[in-house]
């Protein structure tokens, strides 16, 4: 039963079709009728086809025909619902192959963006955009496309206005090439005036350069002009000066030509050396007559002859030479002159004039002549005063001499005598005839052994000071030595410090030394088991005092150092008296020169201290000497009488 | 052939004189004592002038003991004239004399003195210094052979 139940259904479903049907061709019939419609789009076998409806809306269909502009009605999407004649006209296409066709088709591509842009914008009002159709004879027309929104009912179309510009475009590319001709007849002109002005330019710049030229040219003109001007003035500054400096000059100048010998000039210090007035003329007289009226003498007062004058040898010979000479003046006192003449060339080498300046010399040589005369007289006085010295000296020496001959023998006859005496007369002598007899003898020898002390310190003070190290040490020992072996038998300690030095004389300090260890040794003469000490003690001011001291002497010992006067190589004050003195072996005491009246030899007195005396009880006395090379250094008031310090640095 | 031993004792001062002949003779240390008193005399003898023209030079004496401090002709200058004549230039010359002068000693050690004897002013030492002088120059020293004077 299945076929009928399908024929059924079949049957239903036709007429509900139709029926659906019929209600949609009511409703277009009466959509047709209110005038709602004026076409209808019919699908055949020829594709889509519009049919208008005529009568309706006929004024504005035939407005829209008759615009000069195409005119469009479009879907949203862009299908020709309508076109006009003229649109069908510029696209030379029947308007039955427009409408319904899409309005892209007719764009040529390179537009395409921009009608899309154009519907999209045309939706929301208007908008407006050039593009440009292909038409069906294959030719590109320029369009401007205005779109509007059309809104029909509840449909939106869009409504289009397509105005052919290709007129308008060719007007705009004829007045481009109307512009771009103008605008090369402008160029070309701007090229014409540039070269006209460039020529002008170059007229100008060649004037300019001529006139620059010229100007330069009198510009050079006018300097060498200045120059020569200035030339002119400075050559002229220049002679004034040396007008001047030959006026001032204190010096005489004078020029004579060659090889005449006239004078050309003669400066005014030349005219006053001679004696003569400025106003003396002297141009164009011969060197001849005025060396004849100079009265020009050698220095030794014969006349000078003409080839011995300084200047008539530059003329005549060529000869640059000097010489000194006097001139004597008529009223006035001779002068001396030293005269430098050179000859005066031309650029070949021949002599053209001579030149000689002289300058007065006569105080120079009257002072020269002082000088001379003075240092003759100094000199004479000198001599005379070493010969007084020296005969002084021969005095002295006549003296010591003469006491080392003469003043002995009388003692000696005394001595003797008195021997003889004692010898021959014994028994008549009582005992006190024969001690004054003894007295008398030990006088006489003592007072010997003065004078040679006198004439040994005579002897040492003649010779110069001189300074060098002295080796104490060995000094010391030397003397010790000799007097062992002049006595043997003694037995004493002989004591030296080594490394013992001075700065001293060393003949002085063997006198000093010998003095001191003979008086040591001779005043320990009569003890057994005496000691001589030679050592050294720190002193002020880091400095280091040699002492030679002597113990075990009963009684003070004394020593003979003979610092002479005045060349003191060493000096002792007396602890016991205010002036100094020396005291003798014999015990007899000479006055010696004070610190401050002794040279500066750097010889000052030394005495050994109080803690020293006391540590050596037994020495009673004590004198200090010093050699040279000491400073000062304070002389306490308590000190023991004679220990003998040497000194040193 | 015994010779007299001679000494020429050249001396101005008396009392030298005097005591140097009284220590030679308390020695008997000489058979004859000439004495010069100045430097001309002393030439005569030695040279046999002057007061002493026509003296027998073979007599020459032992000995000359010089002082140096003479009137008229000095000891050195009698030295000197001494050592330069061929008959006396080896005489033996003794000076002796007050002085201890360094020049003395060069100029007579120089000028050819045998001995320069320093005269002691201690009598004493005086005597025992003329004795051993004496002593030394008479009896211990050989002169110089006659033959060369």
């Amino acid at each position: 039963m299945p076929n009928a139940q399908d024929n059924s259904s079949q049957v239903r479903r036709e007429l509900e079709d139709a029926r659906l049907r019929l209600a949609e061709a009511e409703e277009t019939l009466n959509a047709i009728r209110n005038g709602e419609v004026d076409g209808l789009v019919v699908a055949g076998a020829e594709g889509q086809q519009v049919f208008t409806l005529q009568g309706a809306q006929e004024p504005y269909r035939l407005l829209i025909e008759q615009m000069s502009e195409g005119a469009l009605t479009l879907s949203r999407d862009g299908i020709i619902l309508y076109a006009n004649q003229p649109f069908a006209k510029l696209l030379q296409l029947p308007p039955g192959r427009i409408i319904g066709a899409a309005l892209r088709n007719f764009v040529v591509p390179a537009d395409q963006p921009a009608l899309a842009g154009l519907l999209a914008a045309a939706v929301g009002g208007h908008a407006s955009e050039e593009v440009s159709f292909r038409t069906a004879a294959d030719t590109v027309v320029p369009v401007r496309l205005g779109l509007s929104r059309l809104q029909l009912g509840t449909e939106a179309l869009l409504c289009a206005v397509a105005t052919d510009i290709t007129a308008e475009k060719q007007r705009a590319v004829d007045l481009q090439q109307l512009a771009d001709a103008l605008e090369a007849r402008v160029a070309e002109r701007i090229k014409d005036l540039a070269a006209s002005r460039l020529a002008t330019l170059n007229l100008m710049e060649e004037e300019v350069e001529a006139r620059q030229a010229a100007d330069e040219a009198n510009r050079c003109l006018t300097q060498e002009i200045t120059e020569r001007r200035q030339a002119q003035a400075e050559l002229a500054q220049a002679k004034a000066l040396l007008q001047a400096a030959l006026d001032c000059s204190s010096a005489g100048i004078a020029i004579a030509d060659a090889p005449n010998g006239l004078l050309r000039y003669v400066n005014r210090a030349g005219l006053l050396i001679r004696g003569a007035g400025e106003a003396e003329a002297v141009a164009g007289v011969d060197i001849n007559q005025y060396v004849a009226s100079w009265q020009l003498l050698d220095l030794d007062g014969t006349p000078l002859k003409l080839e011995q004058v300084p200047l008539a040898r530059a003329v005549l010979f060529g000869e640059q030479n000097s010489r000194e000479f006097i001139i004597r003046r008529d009223e006035h006192e001779d002068r001396t002159v030293l005269a430098n003449a050179a000859p005066i060339r031309n650029p070949a080498g021949q002599v053209i004039a001579g030149i000689v300046v002289f300058v007065d010399i006569t105080e120079s040589k009257r002072m020269e002549a002082e000088i001379r005369q003075l240092n003759a007289h100094l000199e004479q006085r000198v001599r005379d005063r070493t010969a007084q010295l020296t005969a002084a000296n021969k005095e002295l020496e006549a003296f010591s001499y003469s006491v080392s001959h003469d003043l002995r023998a009388p003692l000696r006859a005394m001595d003797g005598y008195s021997a003889a005496l004692l010898e021959d007369c014994a028994g008549l002598l009582d005992e006190s005839a024969q001690h004054y007899l003894r007295r008398i003898r030990a006088g006489s020898q003592r007072m010997a052994e003065l004078i040679d002390d006198l004439l040994s310190l005579s002897r040492e003070t003649q010779a110069p000071m001189r300074h060098e190290r002295v080796n104490l040490t060995a000094l010391a020992g030397e003397i010790g030595a000799d007097l062992q072996r002049a006595q043997p038998e003694r037995t004493l300690e002989f004591v030296v410090a080594p490394d013992l030095a001075a700065d001293a004389d060393p003949r002085m300090v063997r006198v000093v030394l010998n003095n001191l260890l003979s008086n040591a040794w001779k005043f320990t003469g009569k003890r057994d088991g005496a000691k001589i000490e030679v050592g050294q003690v720190a002193g002020d001011e880091g400095r280091v005092s040699g002492e030679a001291s002597v113990t075990s002497a009963p009684r003070p010992p004394p020593l003979l150092l003979p610092p002479p006067p005045l060349k003191a190589p060493f000096e002792i004050r007396h602890p016991k008296s205010s002036s100094s003195s020396v005291t003798t072996a014999q015990g007899s005491t000479w006055p010696m020169p004070t610190s401050s009246s002794a040279p500066s030899s750097g010889c000052t007195p030394r005495r050994s201290s109080p803690a020293r005396a006391s540590a050596w009880p037994w020495c009673s006395g004590s004198c200090t000497a010093i050699a040279a090379g000491c400073g000062p250094s304070p002389a306490p008031a308590r000190a023991p009488p004679s220990t003998l310090r040497l000194g040193r640095k | 052939m015994y010779a007299k031993k001679t000494i020429l004792l050249v001396e101005d001062n008396p009392d030298d004189e005097a005591l140097v002949l009284r220590v030679l003779r308390k020695y008997n240390l000489a058979n004859e004592i000439v004495i010069a008193r100045d430097g001309v005399e002393a030439l005569d003898y030695l040279f046999g002038t002057g007061a002493y023209a026509g003296r027998d030079l073979g007599q020459t004496p032992q000995v000359v003991l010089l002082d140096l401090k003479l009137p008229k002709i000095d000891g050195l200058e009698v030295l000197r004239r001494v050592r330069q004549d061929p008959r006396t230039r080896l005489q033996p010359v003794v000076i002796l004399t007050s002085s201890k002068e360094e020049v003395d000693r060069i100029k007579g050690y120089s000028f050819g003195v045998n001995s320069y004897i320093r005269k002691p002013v201690d009598f004493d030492q005086f005597t025992e210094s003329v004795r051993q002088l004496g002593l030394y120059w008479l009896l211990l020293n050989e002169p110089p052979p006659q033959v060369l004077l």
